[in-house]
């Protein structure tokens, strides 16, 4: 088995994704109390990805851990973004 | 068994241990992806009554008990990196920590809940039941969203108070914590749950 090198996230990266994810909450909340509209929506889920991301790479370590899981959980991911898609969609249009 | 024996099984036993909460974790993403589903589909049928009903919630406390629920995924992070760092002491205080803001977070839940039951918005009230269908539907998916979400919050304080307890004793060290680094995926899993939770239900509007 390969020895791998067991990476981890220092203090100081933790703080910094952290004041990335409260950036994000704040930005949202200003996007959407004013008259953003139907963009409100789209806004709000692009900053929950990205606030996803950061979580899922930093601490949850998927960025430290092996390409079998980081494909893995990327899959996972994928497939149920297209069953919540295609099933509103089944349903939006039926 | 000998030093080397003994890593190369720790090896195998924290990847297989790992592996198996993240398909865990896949489940608990399908358990709540089915309500995110039918938040969408009554969303695009009932546009109006989701606007109002939504301005009913308290942002300001959804996005405290957000900020609540960031720090709070961070604290546990760091006291992974801490565990690692044979760091026994920080570990154990960050755990508490995220305790602490756990149990805070259901306080300002349990605060928002409480006022909602004194205006008698909750299924099956007299209340609820005159309004309109659409208004019905968005209330019973945040209380039922909410609902599952801090359900997950107390499972995680009892898991995050055995880690502790775990902690203090010495059976997760530096060596050995696998069941630091499932708790920290699953407090993770909540916390991303609430990243989508908090913008749908208390913000787009």
């Amino acid at each position: 088995m390969k020895e791998h090198v067991n990476h981890i996230p220092s203090y100081n990266l933790i703080i910094k994704i952290l004041v990335a994810l409260l950036f994000f909450t704040f930005i949202n909340t200003v996007t959407s109390t004013e008259q953003f509209g139907t963009l409100a929506i789209v806004l709000s889920l692009v900053y929950a990805v990205v606030k996803s991301f950061l979580v899922l790479s930093y601490y949850m370590h998927l960025k430290y851990e092996s390409r079998f899981m980081q494909y893995m959980v990327t899959g996972v991911f994928v497939l149920f973004t297209l069953v919540i898609f295609i099933t509103f969609i089944d349903y939006s249009f039926r | 068994m000998s030093n080397t024996a003994h890593h190369a099984a720790h090896g195998i036993d924290r990847d297989s241990g790992k592996m198996g909460m993240w398909l865990f974790l896949f489940t608990e993403m399908f358990l709540f992806g089915g309500l995110f589903l039918v938040y969408a589909v009554m969303r695009s049928q009932y546009p109006k009554e989701f606007h109002e009903g939504s301005l009913e919630l308290n942002v300001f406390i959804g996005t405290l008990n957000s900020v609540i629920l960031l720090i709070s995924s961070a604290t546990m992070a760091a006291s992974l990196t801490a565990i690692q760092k044979n760091d026994k002491k920080m570990a154990l205080r960050l755990v508490l920590t995220t305790l602490i803001l756990a149990i805070t977070f259901m306080v300002f839940k349990g605060y928002e809940w409480n006022h909602k039951l004194e205006l008698h918005l909750y299924p099956g009230s007299e209340v609820m039941r005159n309004l309109a269908k659409g208004e019905i539907m968005f209330f019973g998916l945040y209380f039922m969203m909410t609902g599952l979400h801090a359900l997950h919050i107390i499972i995680g304080c009892t898991l995050l108070t055995i880690v502790a307890i775990k902690i203090k004793k010495e059976s997760i060290n530096s060596q050995n914590f696998l069941l630091l680094e499932n708790s920290s995926l699953y407090w993770h899993l909540v916390d991303l749950v609430w990243i989508f939770l908090f913008p749908l239900l208390y913000l787009i509007s």
